[in-house]
């Protein structure tokens, strides 16, 4: 009975669905090849987005605390001493308001361990 | 071009785009209609060929070459297949019955071009179960061997003619009391 009938193919497809079947199917494959080329471009991209904060990050610790910029006010030195005997102004406070400078903060405390710096004299007087 | 230099084409990268290409020229359509007398529907059939051959583009580099590239493919092909057709009796937990059914309404629903003797035809194929009906498929339209099936299958040769001939009956008993 199966003879009689014969094999032929019932079933229709939209005019040139072949054809466009084939690129389909091209075009399918694409990312797959996109994908596997730019694996090592993105790689790159990532490692050096990395490197970057690395390297920031070591800058910011390696550096220290942020320095704060204190409002210049202009004070003479002879002001500033004063300010800082009578108890205005810290000997902190006084070394940002010189600039940066630390040579009248350094003279201030050099007089001030002058009292109990160890000189020559006193491990002589200590040797008996 | 032979399978064999098609193999060797793809596996250079400057050749490959055109050598699986021209493997989609060679193969797509047969591939088509083995999934359309399956699954019925064109647009299921579509996507299923599509996705047939991203398969094999990924893995055509592992493709051993003691079996056909042709029955490779095809391997791929109905394993597409019988999955996309479990996988929609499973989502809607489908008895074998209303599956049948769905497809032969699907069936009904086509732009067929032939006679009503075979029509009745796919319309009786339908009451096989799968396997049964890819088998017979694969032999009495697609006219492959035995052995090619059996590779296709992974099923003895003699348990493919027994299947065979007994969806022959089966059909023509169908078709007799309709």
């Amino acid at each position: 009975m199966l003879d009689q009938i014969g094999n032929k193919n019932i079933f229709k497809v939209p005019e040139g669905y072949f054809e466009q079947l084939e690129d389909k199917i091209m075009a399918k494959t694409q990312p797959v090849q996109a994908k596997q080329r730019i694996l090592w471009p993105d790689m790159i991209k990532y490692a050096a987005a990395i490197l970057l904060i690395a390297v920031a990050v070591q800058i910011f610790f390696l550096k220290g605390p942020v320095e704060t910029v204190k409002p210049q006010v202009a004070y003479t030195e002879e002001e500033l001493i004063m300010l800082v005997e009578a108890g205005l102004l810290s000997e902190e406070e006084l070394i940002y308001q010189l600039d940066g400078s630390t040579d009248i903060f350094n003279s201030i405390l050099a007089e001030e361990q002058a009292d109990w710096l160890w000189t020559d004299e006193d491990d002589n007087e200590n040797i008996y | 071009m032979e399978d064999k230099d098609l193999i060797r084409d793809f596996l250079v990268p400057a050749t490959r785009d055109k050598a699986f290409r021209e493997l989609v020229k060679k193969y797509s359509q047969k591939v088509y209609w083995m999934i359309r007398k399956m699954v019925i529907n064109h647009e299921d059939a579509d996507d299923l060929t599509q996705d047939t051959f991203v398969k094999v583009y990924k893995n055509l580099d592992k493709f051993q070459q003691d079996a056909s590239l042709y029955t490779w493919i095809y391997r791929i092909a109905t394993n597409e297949t019988l999955h996309h057709l479990n996988k929609a009796k499973r989502m809607y937990l489908e008895p074998l019955e209303d599956t049948h059914h769905e497809l032969s309404h699907s069936l009904n629903q086509q732009d067929l071009d032939g006679d009503e003797v075979s029509i009745k035809l796919q319309h009786a194929l339908l009451k096989l179960p799968e396997k049964q009906r890819l088998v017979f498929n694969m032999k009495y339209f697609d006219n492959l061997k035995y052995e090619e099936i059996s590779e296709i299958t992974g099923t003895s040769v003699g348990a493919l003619k027994t299947s065979y001939h007994l969806a022959v009956k089966k059909i023509e008993d169908i078709l007799t009391q309709d």
